[in-house]
């Protein structure tokens, strides 16, 4: 079972991805901050991570470093979906990141066939 | 009949208001984008029930959308003309019935987000001194700022309290914590200029500011409040009516 974790605060685009993730038989985990995503990242650990990167609380780098830190979530591989996608470095890919797709013009189909193409990769 | 005497001037910028809309319909037109995307996708399985939701929730959107085009509307009136802040002409209005008003027009949205909106009013004492359609306009601002930042399954409440000349209006959400030193920022700003504030990501702070600059063109003021436990209340103080309470 391939299982996806959608760090999104906004609720209605995280049901959004979730229902587009559970039509491709993805199991779903859905944290609406940095926080929340790490506390299910000690219990589960998912095939790849979509990241949302203005997040209450922090923001998706300070995830993404904190990801860095352990052994066992650093290679993860992380989907950025923003919609600051276009200012955002393409250093992070040193943490991890393997996309960066902008949230406003892709559709969240889109999203998942991305995340299939890299966990058949 | 007051009349308010003199032109409000902003300290924010023509360029920033533009950059702050366009940030700030970002998130709803791609909320709106992508419920369509999934509704025109069969291969979803959308139940007749969740199609439902998902078209209120377009409609919920787009009226939220609109309500910030509005509001953004009235205010740039305001700061560009003004003529038009003098003729503005200032009454008696009845404060609870216009938060229940907004509450009413509000219950939709916080219903779809697992909110309740909570009025906490008293019975007397409840006529300041005002323009009717911009207090309904900041109230929804301020009411709206709240349901982005509460969480689900929590409430926001509408409490009000006076003092000598004055009625405050307070908005308590229960959202995310905030930084002493970004309060303190926050408190110096709000109203006059954006308000992008770490712990609330997403938005721009433009509803503030509008809030903000229609409590000046009425001569109240836009305040805040943060909580230890976590949460904000956003207060708006506006010139309490002594004319008898028939409203």
């Amino acid at each position: 079972m391939k299982l996806v974790l959608l760090v999104e605060d906004e609720p209605w685009l995280a049901e959004v991805y979730e229902q587009h993730f559970l039509a491709a038989n993805f199991t779903v985990l859905r944290a609406g901050d940095a926080q929340e995503a790490i506390e299910i990242l000690d219990a589960k650990k998912p095939h790849v991570i979509v990241l949302d990167m203005m997040l209450p609380n922090g923001n998706g780098v300070q995830l993404l470093h904190e990801m860095q830190s352990y052994v066992d979530l650093k290679d993860i591989p992380v989907i950025i979906y923003s919609s600051v996608a276009n200012r955002l470095p393409k250093t992070l890919r040193a943490y991890g990141v393997t996309a960066i797709l902008d949230k406003t013009t892709t559709r969240p189909r889109v999203l998942v066939e991305r995340a299939e193409e890299l966990l058949a990769a | 009949m007051s009349k308010v005497s003199e032109q409000q001037k902003s300290d924010f910028s023509s360029e920033e208001a533009l950059l702050a809309a366009a940030h700030e319909l970002k998130t709803p037109l791609t909320i709106i984008s992508h419920l369509v995307s999934t509704l025109r996708d069969d291969s979803i399985g959308l139940s007749q029930l969740q199609q439902e939701c998902y078209l209120e929730r377009i409609e919920l959107t787009s009226e939220r959308m609109m309500r910030l085009v509005e509001g953004l509307t009235q205010s740039y009136r305001f700061e560009q003309a003004g003529e038009v802040l003098h003729q503005l002409e200032l009454e008696p209005l009845n404060l609870t019935q216009i938060c229940e008003d907004v509450v009413h027009e509000l219950t939709p949205l916080a219903s779809h987000l697992g909110q309740n909106v909570q009025l906490q009013l008293p019975l007397k004492n409840r006529l300041v001194v005002g323009h009717k359609e911009l207090l309904q306009n900041i109230i929804t601002n301020l009411v709206d700022n709240a349901l982005k930042h509460n969480p689900k399954d929590t409430d926001v409440i509408l409490t009000m309290n006076s003092q000598d000349q004055l009625s405050r209006l307070n908005v308590r959400d229960n959202g995310p914590m905030i930084a002493a030193a970004e309060f303190k920022q926050l408190k110096q700003r709000l109203g006059k200029q954006v308000q992008p504030t770490a712990y609330r990501a997403g938005s721009s702070g433009l509803g503030l500011y509008i809030a903000g600059q229609l409590a000046k063109a009425m001569g109240g003021n836009l305040g805040a409040t943060a909580h230890r436990q976590g949460g904000m209340t956003l207060y708006v103080d506006l010139l309490r009516s002594r004319q008898l309470s028939f409203l």
